[in-house]
């Protein structure tokens, strides 16, 4: 760091600067230090918003809110984990408070066809109602790379397009082909258990 | 959460980027390599550090605009005085806390072995924004929802927003020095459905400027 200039180098790590943060120090070298730390996930919280919504515009409100909360309690972050974690931990549940549903049960294109008035149908009734049986049952029912397509989409609330990615999936549908085979054996196992009663 | 395929518990998602950088050998790491939701976990957590554009993020131009906001809300932040208590592992290192913290962890990994295998992870206790609290929504029994959140230091005025389940704003109030507001269904800029989830936010104004946003909350109407 440059003292006179209040700059920060690039190469200073994440824990030095939260170091001077917290310090107590000159509140201009502190504010400086928090700018650098900030600025350096200004991309990442953004993108990772923008993955979540598809959307300019919403990923741009969330991602402001998300850093505006960084600076609320950036003091009291107490380094138990690394700052990138945290943040991500932040902007991970931000997006999922604001996002849509996923769900674990209903094949995408079905979910997209039907209309907004439509009834819900009984298994998305169920899977509000039931989600720790679902949880437990995608771990004991879905071969592994089933559960990493479930989790990726439903949970982190991926694009298809980046479980695909992810998954390094390279047949022609991609993620969507296993995303069905997941679901089906869900459904399946949740006939299983209304017939058991 | 324990897993079928190893001893090890999945890994908590704040701890995520400290088991990038454990050993291949590691059983922390290799639970994370076999775990399919560890190992979502993980790819995501390094999406999130790569950074890399996708298409249509418009990131050039955002840009701006967060750095912008990242301005603001370093020019409006107040440091404290004082140096901020020490981390908690320089406090750990002493000897008797370090001998305290080890019984917490067996006493802890006795606890893990013993409970239901599965708790769910879908909602991290990630801290908000909590300087301005709302208070659980209520539906009265015409159908309007009834909103209250707490006073907020420096605010004159509060103003209310609605967001549909797409996240598109439903309604927005007039600016109010209330601390709660009713809300009729009817008052929606579209029309919506009976049931759905909303989720509504309050912004503390001073003098016409947003100076705080409220954590989101939920609501279903009927």
């Amino acid at each position: 760091m440059s003292a006179s200039s209040n700059r920060w180098d690039k190469t200073v790590p994440d824990e030095e600067l939260l170091r001077v943060v917290r310090s107590g120090g000159e509140a201009e070298r502190r504010r400086a230090a928090a700018t650098e730390l900030v600025s350096r996930y200004r991309d990442s919280v953004y993108l990772w918003c923008f993955r979540y919504t598809g959307d300019v515009e919403r990923a741009l409100d969330l991602s402001q809110d998300v850093l505006t909360s960084v600076w609320e309690r950036i003091e009291t972050f107490e380094g138990r984990a690394k700052f990138s974690s945290w943040l991500y931990a932040v902007t991970r549940n931000r997006c999922i408070d604001a996002g849509r549903h996923v769900s674990y049960l209903l094949d995408e294109d079905a979910v997209a066809a039907a209309p907004d008035r439509a009834p819900l149908p009984d298994a998305v009734l169920y899977e509000e109602q039931d989600e720790q049986w679902l949880l437990q049952t995608i771990r004991t029912e879905l071969e592994p790379d089933e559960q990493q397509a479930i989790w990726l989409r439903c949970v982190e609330r991926m694009g298809i397009d980046d479980v695909t990615r992810i998954m390094k999936l390279e047949n022609a549908s991609g993620a969507r082909t296993v995303l069905q085979r997941a679901r089906k054996k869900l459904r399946g196992a949740l006939e299983r258990r209304k017939e058991a009663g | 959460m324990k897993t079928d395929r190893a001893s090890q518990p999945c890994i908590d998602v704040q701890s995520i980027g400290a088991v990038l950088s454990l050993p291949a050998d590691d059983p922390v790491r290799i639970h994370a390599n076999e775990c399919p939701r560890c190992k979502s976990l993980l790819a995501s957590y390094q999406a999130f550090v790569d950074a890399e554009p996708t298409e249509g993020s418009d990131l050039e131009r955002v840009r701006g605009m967060l750095d912008a906001r990242i301005r603001a809300d370093a020019a409006r932040w107040k440091p404290s005085k004082s140096p901020v208590r020490a981390f908690w592992w320089q406090v750990l290192l002493r000897p008797v806390p370090l001998l305290a913290a080890g019984l917490v962890v067996i006493a802890a990994a006795v606890f893990w072995t013993s409970r239901e295998p599965e708790q769910s992870t879908l909602r991290d206790s990630t801290p908000q924004v909590d300087s301005l609290v709302l208070r659980p929504a209520q539906i009265a029994a015409d159908g309007s929802l009834q909103l209250e959140w707490s006073s907020m230091a420096g605010a004159d005025q509060y103003q209310v927003r609605l967001y549909g389940p797409d996240f598109g704003e439903v309604f927005r109030s007039a600016n109010t020095t209330a601390t709660s507001l009713t809300v009729n269904p009817d008052r929606f800029a579209a029309k919506l459905p009976p049931t759905l989830d909303l989720t509504w936010r309050v912004y503390a104004l001073s003098h016409g400027d947003v100076i705080a946003t409220s954590p989101p909350g939920s609501i279903r109407t009927r």
